[in-house]
């Protein structure tokens, strides 16, 4: 049967470093991007005799993403070791949480995109079912491109330790579209809440997702398969929606599911199997006997909540309500909390917030995308961009000559009113110096003049263009078209 | 990987632990392919002989766990550690690593500053 008959259930795991400056449990740094080996002790290394300390603000931290998350918090949590033999793992055990997490019972709400233009947005909870804390493993570099095809690997230890969250989400996603937006919600709320900085492409923030098909109508869940190596939020719905597609095959087939791990193989577009289910890891779970357990007390919980900034989906629906913006501007202007802040500050000084909110989501965020900046490195602040939209308002400059300004303003820092005095970008709104410039233009083109006098509209346009290419921009639209109205018919 | 799912191992084991104490005595608790399952996850390679000998000193281990539950622990509250401590944490601040040298010393075969470990997959 068609896809569409099958009902897909998705839940996603996702790993997010946590913003520390020193590890989990010792005191080296956890700075990206260091010589390998270099960020690394004998607590990383586990060798005999040491002891881990636990890191008090990655506690802290765990616990303000599952507020934020809105999870209830565990009075009392402990720490377990998950015992596996692999090479990135120097302990052969992971330090992490098995039975008592620090958090439980959240959820995120997503925004779906509206059936259509004049559909309200729909949101949609997916519950969460454990924020706990874990120690990070350590970096493979493999000899050949693949894993299966090395001869050997090259161990980094510099990134054990790094404090990890895992959050488990319950299979309430129902479509590849649906985890992308997940996922995407999450780094925004971890992002908000300054927990972790969220960078797919450093491996700081990863997703695993477990799938499965089901007809439509059925209660009980399929065979799943876990997928892996998913390493951006487009490959998250580009994974998905493959493999959905090949479980539907297999089931149509009349095969079965096999319960495994497929990797996700950017390159080709498919998962392929990585370990059978007979390789099933059984990590034998023991409390950790290095370490005491965790007791959070009602307050500290509540100081962390009370620290909590407004979280995207709040602010979202703040921005429409309070600055009238469409649900497409205020999902944009609120993916970063920089971004937001930066329009709320512009907002708070210029009567029209729809303006604002078009030059960050146009001009600005194409500017800084090409120079690879974030919004906190821009040297265009909000006081520049309400100084030139005075000068758009008082007709000083036109919005083609905007545009030149506020480039200008992002590459420099200067102010609109300086940039337009020293380029000489004043738009031209004396009629006497216009008239001359399109008298000559008209005398240049007679055919086009011709043409607009036998009814043809578009020939202005043409005209409009003439001038505009001769004053660099600096005429004052409207004016040019009155003019050209006026001189091109004054001759008949 | 779900979190139900995640540890089938320790869910077969308490299912094992549940026999009733009644159970007769020479009942084996561990048998020996489990004895070579363990094994095989801890990387160890256990001659016939061994194999014999571990399943029968873990089954007395096991029996004579088994033996606690004669007492009455209705009223003990649950507990994974001995010590009565909670929150032993330190600050938030970075100090210095060892140097990679040091780090590598043991390693048997460093290169270019990492560990160079053998293959990880076989080819299939
Ligand atoms: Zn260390």
């Amino acid at each position: 049967m068609p896809l569409e008959d099958y009902e897909i259930v998705i839940g996603l795991e996702v790993h997010a470093e946590l913003l520390t400056e020193s590890k989990l449990f010792c005191g080296c740094s956890t700075k990206f991007g260091a010589e390998p080996n270099t960020h690394v002790c004998p607590v990383c290394l586990g060798l005999p005799g040491v002891l881990p300390v636990l890191n008090e603000k990655a506690v802290e931290y765990a616990v303000r993403a599952g507020l934020a998350l809105n999870c209830e918090i565990a009075s009392f949590s402990k720490f377990d070791r998950k015992n596996y033999f692999y090479p990135d793992l120097p302990k052969a055990y992971q330090i992490s949480q098995y039975d008592l997490p620090l958090c439980r019972n959240g959820w995120v709400e997503i925004a779906l995109p509206p059936a259509d233009e004049n559909s309200p947005a729909r949101t949609k909870r997916i519950g969460i079912i454990r924020v706990h804390l874990e120690e990070e493993a350590g970096k493979s570099v493999h000899s050949s491109e693949t894993i299966v095809g090395s001869e050997y690997s090259l161990e980094d230890y510099n990134r054990v330790g790094i404090p990890l969250i895992e959050i488990v989400s319950k299979p309430d996603i129902r479509s590849p579209q649906e985890a992308r937006l997940y996922a995407e919600s999450l780094r925004t709320i971890l992002l908000y809440a300054g927990v972790s900085d969220c960078k797919m492409e450093e491996g700081s923030l990863r997703v695993d997702a477990n799938i499965s098909l089901r007809p439509r109508g059925a209660t009980e869940f399929g065979t799943r398969t876990e997928i892996k190596n998913i390493n951006s939020f487009r490959s998250i719905e580009r994974a998905l929606a493959y493999e959905a597609a090949r479980q539907a095959q297999v089931l149509d087939e009349g095969g079965q599911v096999v319960q495994e791990t497929r990797a996700w193989d950017e390159l080709h577009g498919v998962t392929v199997a990585m370990r059978s289910k007979e390789e099933a890891q059984d990590y034998r779970y023991f409390p950790e006997p290095d370490l005491v357990p965790v007791v959070t007390s009602r307050e500290w919980v509540e100081k962390i909540r009370a620290s909590l900034p407004e979280l995207p989906l709040a602010r979202q629906e703040r921005f429409q309500r309070q600055y009238g913006l469409p649900a497409y501007d205020a999902a944009l202007l609120t993916e970063t909390r920089d971004m937001a802040d930066f329009f709320e500050e512009a907002a708070r000084q210029w009567h029209d917030p729809k303006a604002v909110a078009n030059w960050l989501m146009g001009d600005f965020t194409r500017l800084l995308k090409e120079h690879g900046l974030e919004v906190s490195q821009s040297r265009l602040r909000p006081g520049h961009l309400v100084g030139m939209l005075k000068l758009m308002e008082k007709g000083v400059i036109s919005g083609k000559i905007a545009k030149t300004v506020f480039e200008e303003m992002f590459l420099s820092g200067q102010d609109a009113e300086q940039i337009v005095k020293d380029k000489g970008l004043v738009q031209i709104a004396d009629t006497g110096e216009l008239e001359g410039i399109i008298q000559r233009i008209i005398a240049a083109n007679p055919q086009p003049a011709e043409d607009f006098r036998k009814g043809k509209e578009k020939a202005l346009g043409f005209f409009v263009g003439q001038v505009m290419r001769e004053t660099k921009g600096r005429a004052n639209p409207a004016l040019v078209n009155e003019l050209l109205r006026k001189l091109l018919t004054a001759g008949q | 990987m779900g979190d139900q799912e995640r540890n089938p191992g320790a869910a077969a084991a308490a299912k094992e632990a549940a026999v009733p104490a009644e159970a007769p005595a020479a009942a084996s608790r561990i048998s020996a392919a489990e004895v070579e399952h363990v094994a095989r996850l801890a990387r160890l390679e256990l001659s016939p002989e061994e194999k014999v000998r571990f399943t029968t000193q873990l089954n007395a281990i096991l029996e004579a766990v088994d033996k606690l539950k004669a007492l009455d622990t209705a009223q003990v509250e649950p507990t994974a550690y001995a010590v009565p401590m909670q929150n032993v944490f330190r600050p938030d601040q970075v100090r210095p690593s060892w140097p990679r040298e040091k780090i590598l010393q043991n390693a048997p075969e460093p290169q270019d500053g990492y560990f160079r470990v053998p293959r990880i997959m076989e080819e299939e």
